[in-house]
């Protein structure tokens, strides 16, 4: 391996001498064109790209429209290119000054899609695949680039899960799953595939950086990444710089976030009445922790001391945390070298409040992220670039990594009941000594969020990111027209240094008597000093890749073709065996495309690729696909219907693969180790068998097909309609699902085997809208929506006895499908138990527990008057929604723009459990449900009941049943932006470009169907909640 | 011209690429052995044969939480656990919260390797079986070895299958070559119960036979190894279950059974195997500060409360097998639980204590219906017995009562970790440290009074002194003796079992009088009937094994399969006493819980397997193998 390394870099330092020969030979005239593009409305348009040929020569237009080429090759054309607009290919013919007027792509035909290693202009698509562009991801005002996805890219649902600052962590998942289990889309970032989480990969990545997006959905757009495309692969292109006078823009913004939902506060009062009567549910007597004259005390409020009303989350988190980036932009260029630079810095502060007078403890964020995108043309045939990017991040948390997500939870573990934060300071007047300030706790919590906050120290991460690539450009035009080659090298090393620096606190716990305010310690913990600790963590990632492109038309037919191979070596910060190996993969590929007459087009791919984590013999895989498009709409036939101008037919098949089954490593091979110990001493030995090989592991291939129809009509609208199947007949399953234990080998080391089938279909429907109203009024208006539906088909699951009501847990059900109890609202009205005698006359036993008056009564499916877990039922469905849609919309006028964005699921549930949603976690913890459990009395009055009789402990009612079903689905309103651009007669004063101020929001509201609004539909106690952002800002170009 | 240079370069970098030897993508990992390694060295393959005694099961209070496991599931005694944590498995079968999916010894956290005995006995069944298969060709430097090691892995394979016998009850495959896991295992027959004890008796006798194999272990270093004498008492034992009424499928299997244990009777006694009859600690044992009423209790206590040692003229002759691990620190969770102030665990039952005859040898209770009702609250005494005082109990009983049991006025030297309070009127005042503590088990008593839910209080009026030590504790800290798995006391017992049952009555008095002489209690009447001499003899085992985790299995074999345990194990009782203020006491019957246990029913008398395990056999057969009722 280290021979092929040398040989490769020596070989591209060959190449760089050798092309400085050429460098030096390359002499040829030239002659510049001038002139102006503008608009339909003869408004000049500002960054048209102007290239002659296939682009040996490229410029933009100014902010006036105009343009300046210098043409040294002998190409014949010019050609203006611009989004939104139909490319315009003029003859050059001695003009010395050529002005046009661009003619607006209502089809977008003229997209060019990036496809990872190759791209297509739209209207040459046969696969299916969504995208979007960086300036569209550039209006929500978020820190990171995952959460700007949402609703921007069809196909793929996504969903915010942890909403932390600096860490929010949002998934995302390709027409749903493809396979049992949860796998992100690959990345792949100007060409080079990232194999490191897709999560980690975007975190390195703002929109300003960014040209455009596009996610591949289909095989004929997956196949060519082999083993790692089934997943769905995300295409980053960043930013190129364009030959042209150097173009400034600098962007400020400032945000104010606060979380979008919070739990209920119970005050004391009600805390103290809701803690009595679970206590009496449990038949402890009607005042067995308060006394009713104690309840008065915290009603009336007098006396805040022996009875306070402590709401935890007003004392330790503020209203708004903030925000604040500054972005700066460069670019411009040459004819011989273009560049791009990008520097942006954020800060992120938190909700959280802290008052360590010794040290900052408070939660918060900066971030600094530049790149320098490099482009040189060395001659005719060689170019070179260079991009080259970095990162730093720095955290700090309180104590020992203390997250906010585990600060928020705590905010709802003590009571309102409990005087603090810290105990009443007293002076002693004799020694001056302070007393107290110490930490209150109560019996059931360990850490309150007052100690984490201020008594625990702080951690500090710093996290550099270096993510390099250099490569070259080979045009092998004297070998043949159109062809060319490529290679490159990309590293990208990632490491974490992270200064730990924790204390301990004593922790006090108030005494029973209500009438003193006296505390007792609790536990063995001290005030300890400051200790120091450091951890670090490193990964890389390096990746070598050539190519070979083909492209040429001859007449009507078009043809390209590509050819690439590509070594992928990474290694992940895990310090565990044998996970602490690289990662390797040799992937290659072949693609070609026919295209006939705008017409009929045919594209063949297949991927050949090989991993490391299997046998020798199937290491390597083809997952081959062809598809094929027909532009009906260009047939003569089609010429004289009008209302109709554009009709195209799509269809894909073929395979796709995976290799990352979350399996482990090497399945092929017996993990059987010999160490010294056993049972027996004189043996000294000890052969130890784990895992058990499966040789003939193989990476799991998904079949996918893929229907798609594109309309244009009235030259306005644009609908587009895809059908998918994704199926897979060799998924990766534990197979002691099925194999007995009996044959002896422990079912913990018994092999996974390809025996699974899995099925994921569905569709997506596309519709635009867009209208030039007049020449200051453009309107936009879009959305999409997308159903999947997924199938366990087999599992190999055993099938449980007669007597199970369901016999089967997983297959014929998608994945993740919860089970539990089904509450019986057909013996009983609102589905408690209302008295002892029909708790009595129902004949029912429960396995786990007695029911009590006012516990849920659950149906006996399986008629065998016990309730246990063969009566358990399937609830939700699954894991993901099965409906994800988003709409968007705006419109320019004069100097506003504006711009909204909303973002739904449907079809979403799913049982909930844990703090808040049961009452007996710690002290009792009361959600806005938990205020109408049952009580005898509210039956007997015939009032709203939300919850199961209260209870202090675990009861029939904790477990998963249909009560705690919520509807998950929701629409949001996910992105609001308004602008406003000074006239350029202002701006001009102040020597700038354009100059525009903005507001906006992001997920500024949400509908939904949650039984409560403790928490959103993506949280729960334990999760912070989404985040609701108000920003402004400015940009201003130079 | 230069350009073609670079271009016939570019492709050559391409080609090298696209051909790079994929042997690049082998990062394999290092440090792993295979089959092949494994048989080619003589280390290896003594590691292999190591393997297999992996999952030997430490047993006596090694259960999880320091249970004593089946004795507490038992009629023999409570677990103070099943209403201090009743999620331990203890609280589990007495409110029969079991299933086959929350499985009572199955779904279980490991202690000792107990739990799981499923799963782990059928692993190491077929490592027996791999090595079995290999080692005729394996690398081994001697033959002595290979010849031994052979006959241990046949003797280890006998032992695992004795497990899944005992506790599961049902026939089972009879892995003779290892399964081929990726086979079609639908073919495999499963022979019946008795079919599998002759397959572990053939294994047995290929180990007796082996001439390298050794009868006892003499050095340290081998300790834990399997030898001939565990071989004679397996198969011994395992010849007794296939002949009792819940496994023998209909047949007459006890004469064979007679024949078998005579056999192995003599080849132990021969080989110089014999009852434990001399005190050899007397500063311990026969010191005032044990407080034993006589040398017979000394020497029965002396012998459980330490381990065989290993030599060629051990003082231990009894012991056949011990288990490789000690039983922990008895004092702090097993014995007086407050004595150092944590728990109790295993209380002795009202019925074990009923057991223990009076000195002249005379039952208390008529020992085929010692209960008159079903809550066992009224005793069926025997009329015969002029020894046994109600109001007295606790007098001139079986010298082994007094080894085996704290009572009520007993007492212990000892370290007390505590001072003691008033209330604790025959002890107060007394500083903790190390004292002579009198055991009051009366209703009230702070320290070591009946309670019905205190941890550390017993709830039945007894402790545990078997395998407690007489005066270890915190300052003593002599650990739990290795359990006694096999015991030549247990081979006497069992031929006097078989021999009754096949009617050699004066052969199974005979071993029944060689348990009953080696602590001083009379012989046997001469002339009991066929019947009463079977009574006899169960009964002689309630006693002479109580706590050692036979009965457990005994009052099941004892059963007709369509039976249940409602006589032994429905209703266990406590005594509850009353002191007066004169000293004297109220001794008073009444159930440890008002309830009955709910682990006595039919489907009790074999244990589920798992519930996984079940449906995979129903996949696979079409038909469970699960016990009938789980």
């Amino acid at each position: 391996m280290r021979n092929y390394k040398l040989d490769l870099r020596t070989g591209i330092l060959l190449l760089l001498l050798l092309s400085f020969g050429v460098t030096l030979n390359a002499q040829q005239n030239s002659t510049s064109i001038n002139g102006k593009v503008l608009n339909e409305y003869d408004i000049p348009i500002e960054g048209v790209s102007v290239f002659s040929g296939d682009g040996q020569s490229k410029t933009q237009t100014d902010a006036q429209g105009e343009y300046l080429i210098i043409i040294d090759d002998e190409n014949k054309f010019l050609t203006f290119s611009f989004i939104d607009y139909l490319k315009q290919k003029v003859e050059i013919d001695n003009k010395k000054h050529i002005n046009v007027n661009l003619v607006p792509d209502e089809n977008h035909l003229e997209d060019m899609i990036n496809l990872g290693y190759s791209s297509q202009s739209r209207g040459e698509l046969t696969g299916a695949v969504s995208y979007v562009s960086g300036k569209e991801l550039g209006k929500s005002p978020v820190a990171n680039l995952g959460m700007t996805f949402a609703g921007r890219l069809p196909g793929l649902f996504l969903q915010e899960t942890s909403s932390e600052p600096g860490r929010a962590n949002t998934s995302m998942y390709t027409r749903g799953t493809c396979a049992n289990r949860l796998k992100e889309p690959i990345v792949i970032i100007d060409g080079i595939v990232s194999s490191y989480s897709s999560n980690q990969s975007l975190e390195y990545i703002t929109p300003s950086e960014i040209e455009s997006v596009t996610l591949l959905k289909d095989a004929s757009t997956e196949a060519l990444y082999g083993i790692q495309g089934a997943n769905g692969v995300l295409v980053i292109t960043t930013k190129q710089g364009v030959p042209g006078k150097l173009k400034v823009n600098v962007r400020f913004d400032e945000s104010f976030q606060h979380t979008t939902t919070e739990p209920t506060f119970i005050n004391s009062a009600e805390y103290a009445t809701l803690r009595n009567e679970a206590a009496y549910n449990d038949g402890k007597g009607s005042n067995y922790y308060f006394s009713d004259y104690q309840i008065e005390k915290y009603s009336s409020g007098e006396d805040r001391n022996l009875y306070p009303n402590s709401n935890w989350k007003d004392k330790f988190m503020k209203d708004y945390g903030q925000m604040q980036r500054i972005g700066v932009d460069l670019s411009g260029g040459n004819d011989k070298i273009q560049y791009f630079t990008n520097v942006n810095c954020m800060h992120q502060g938190s909700q959280f409040k802290t008052d360590q007078a010794d040290y900052d403890t408070a939660p918060n964020f900066t971030w600094i992220n530049f790149r320098s995108n490099l482009k040189a043309k060395i001659n005719d045939y060689i170019g070179a670039y260079l991009h080259l990017s970095g990162n730093v991040k720095r955290e700090r948390t309180p104590g020992s990594s203390i997250f906010s997500q585990t600060l928020y939870t705590s905010l709802f573990q003590m009571p309102s009941t409990v005087y603090g934060p810290v105990t009443p300071t007293i002076k002693d007047s004799v020694t001056g000594n302070t007393l107290g300030d110490e930490v209150i706790t109560t019996a059931m919590v360990g850490s309150p969020t007052y100690g984490m906050l201020n008594r625990s120290g702080y951690t500090r991460h710093t996290v550099t990111n270096i993510y390099a690539q250099f490569g070259m450009n080979f045009d092998l035009k004297f070998l043949t027209q159109g062809l060319k080659s490529s290679g490159v090298i990309a590293y990208q090393t990632n490491s974490v240094n992270s200064l730990y620096t924790t204390k301990n606190y004593e922790r006090y716990v108030r005494t029973d008597d209500p009438t003193t305010l006296s505390f007792e310690k609790k536990g063995s913990d001290n005030n300890t000093t400051l200790s120091y600790g450091k951890g670090t963590g490193f990964y890389y990632h390096l990746t070598y890749k050539g190519k070979m492109d083909y492209k040429r038309n001859f007449g009507r037919h078009e043809v390209t073709a590509l050819a690439y191979a590509f070594y992928d070596d990474l290694s992940t910060s895990s310090n565990s065996s044998p996970y602490c190996l690289p990662y390797k993969r040799l992937s290659s590929g072949l693609e070609a495309t026919y295209g006939y007459d705008n017409r009929y087009y045919l594209k063949l791919d297949a991927g050949y690729t090989g991993s490391g984590q299997y046998v020798d013999d199937s290491r390597f895989i083809w997952t081959p696909a062809v598809s094929s498009a027909w532009v009906v709409s260009n047939e003569a036939f089609m010429k004289d219907v009008k209302v109709l101008d554009y009709l195209k037919l799509r269809a894909s098949y073929g395979k796709t693969a995976n290799d990352d089954d979350n399996q482990g490593r090497y399945i092929y091979l017996d993990n059987v180790t010999f160490s010294g110990g056993g049972s027996i001493g004189d043996l000294r030995f000890i052969v130890n068998e784990s895992q058990t090989a499966n040789v003939s592991y193989s990476p799991e291939i998904i079949k996918k097909q893929n229907y798609g129809v594109d309309l244009g009509l009235f030259n306005e609208f644009s609908l587009s309609l895809d059908v998918f199947k994704e199926h897979m007949d060799n998924m990766v399953v534990n197979a002691a699902n099925s194999v007995p234990s009996y044959q002896g080998i422990s079912l913990s080391n018994y092999p996974v085997t390809n025996v699974g089938e899995y099925e994921n279909k569905g569709y997506e429907v596309q519709a635009s809208f867009t209208k030039n109203i007049s020449k200051n009024f453009k309107v936009n208006i879009g959305g999409f929506m997308m159903y999947a539906k997924n199938k366990e088909i087999y599992s190999a699951e055993a099938e449980k006895s007669e007597d199970y009501a369901f016999r089967n847990r997983t297959e014929g059900y998608s994945y993740g499908q919860s089970w539990g109890y089904l509450v019986d609202y057909e013996n009983s009205s609102n589905g408690f138990f209302n008295s002892q005698s029909e708790i009595d006359n129902s004949g029912l036993s429960y396995s786990f527990g007695t029911p009590r008056v006012g516990d849920l009564r659950y149906k006996d499916l399986n008629e065998d008057n016990t309730i246990d877990e063969k009566d358990q039922a399937p609830i939700g469905n699954g894991v993901m929604p099965r409906y994800y849609y988003g709409f968007s919309g705006g419109f320019t006028y004069k100097s506003f723009d504006f711009s909204f964005l909303f973002q739904g699921v449907a079809k979403w549930s799913s049982i909930y459990s844990g703090i808040g949603v049961y009452e007996t976690s710690y002290e009792g913890v009361y959600g806005s449900l938990h205020r109408n459990a049952w009580t005898q009395e509210r039956y007997n009055n015939e009032e709203e009941i939300t919850a199961p009789a209260l209870s202090l402990t675990t009861s029939t009612n904790t477990c998963a049943s249909d009560y705690y079903e919520y509807n998950r689905s929701y629409l949001r309103l996910k992105n609001l932006v308004i602008g406003y651009t000074l006239p350029t007669n202002i701006s001009d004063k102040f020597k700038t470009g354009k100059i525009r101020f903005y507001l906006s929001g992001q997920n500024l509201f949400t509908w939904d169907k949650m039984k409560s609004d403790d928490f959103g539909p993506e949280g729960n106690y334990s999760t912070i909640p989404v985040y609701r952002v108000y920003n402004a800002g400015l940009s201003i170009g130079f | 011209m230069k350009n073609k240079i670079f271009t016939y370069l570019f492709y050559g970098t391409m080609i090298f690429l696209i051909t790079a030897c994929s042997d690049v993508l082998d990062v394999a990992p290092d440090g792993r052995i295979s089959d092949d390694d494994i048989f080619s060295d003589n280390d290896k393959v003594g590691a292999y044969l190591n393997s297999c005694y992996s999952h030997i099961s430490g047993r006596g209070a090694s259960y999880f939480f320091t249970c004593r496991g089946p004795v507490c599931w038992s009629d023999e005694a409570w677990d103070t656990d099943a209403e201090a944590e009743s999620w331990i498995k203890s609280g589990s079968w007495y409110d029969g919260n079991i299933s086959s999916s929350n499985d009572p010894i199955e779904n279980w956290s490991s202690s000792s390797n107990n739990g799981n005995y499923w799963d782990n006995s059928w692993n190491s069944i077929r490592m027996c079986t791999v090595f079995l298969s290999k080692i005729d060709g394996a690398t081994v430097t001697t033959e002595s070895d290979r010849s031994r090691w052979k006959a241990e892995a046949h003797l280890l394979r006998a032992y695992y299958y004795s497990e899944l016998l005992r506790w599961y009850g049902m026939s089972l495959p009879i892995e003779r070559e290892p399964m081929d896991y990726a086979s079609d295992l639908s073919d495999i027959e499963r022979p019946s119960y008795y079919d599998v004890v002759k397959f572990i008796i053939e294994d047995c006798d290929f180990a007796i036979e082996n001439a390298d194999l050794p009868w006892r272990i003499t050095t340290a270093g081998e300790y834990g190894r399997f030898t001939k004498a565990l071989a004679e008492g397996l198969k011994s034992r395992m010849i007794l279950f296939a002949a009792s009424p819940l496994y023998n499928d209909g047949n007459d299997y006890w004469e064979e059974a007679y024949t078998i244990n005579k056999t192995v009777l003599q080849d132990l006694t021969d080989k110089g195997f014999e009852l434990y009859s001399t005190v050899n600690f007397s500063q311990t044992y026969q010191s005032p500060n044990a407080f034993f009423p006589n040398d017979y209790a000394a020497l029965y206590n002396e012998y459980f409360t330490n381990s065989m040692t290993y030599s060629s003229d051990p003082v231990d002759k009894e012991t056949l097998f011990q288990t490789i691990s000690e039983q922990g620190q008895p004092w702090v969770t097993d014995g007086i639980g407050i004595q150092n102030g944590y728990k109790t665990g295993t209380c002795p039952s009202q019925e074990l204590v009923d057991a223990f005859e009076t000195i002249d040898g005379k039952p208390i209770l008529n020992i085929e219906e010692p209960y008159l009702d079903e809550e066992h609250l009224q005793p069926n005494y025997n009329t015969d017995n002029t020894l046994y005082d109600p109001n007295n109990p606790y007098v001139n009983r079986d010298p082994r009562f007094y080894a085996d049991i704290y009572y009520n006025g007993s007492k212990r030297k000892c370290w007390w970790a505590f001072d003691e309070v008033p209330e604790c009127v025959e002890n107060y005042p007394a500083a903790k440290g190390n004292r002579v503590r009198i055991i009051a088990t009366w209703d009230g008593e702070p320290k070591t009074g009946i309670s019905g839910t205190v941890r550390f209080m017993t709830r039945t009026g007894y402790y545990e002194r078997k395998f407690l030590h007489p005066n270890s504790g915190a300052d003593n800290n002599v650990n739990g003796a290795y359990y006694k798995y096999l015991r030549l006391g247990e081979i006497y017992l069992n031929l006097a079992e078989a021999a009754a049952e096949a009617g050699h009555i004066s052969e199974a008095k005979a071993a029944v009088d060689k348990i009953r002489d080696r602590v001083g209690m009379p012989a046997l009447p001469v002339g009991l009937s066929k019947n009463d001499m079977i009574f006899r003899v169960r009964h002689e085992r309630q006693v002479e094994l109580a706590m050692e985790e036979n009965r457990f299995y005994d009052v099941r074999r004892w059963c007709l399969p369509d039976g249940d345990l409602s006589k032994t194990d429905k209703w266990i009782t406590a005594m509850d006493i009353t002191r007066n203020d004169d000293g004297t006491f109220i001794y008073n019957r009444r159930p440890v819980r008002i309830t009955p246990r709910a682990c006595y029913t039919n489907k009790f008398l074999r244990l589920p397997i798992s519930l996984n395990e079940a449906n995979r056999t129903q996949q696979i057969f079409g038909k469970t193998w699960q016990n009938p009722g789980w």
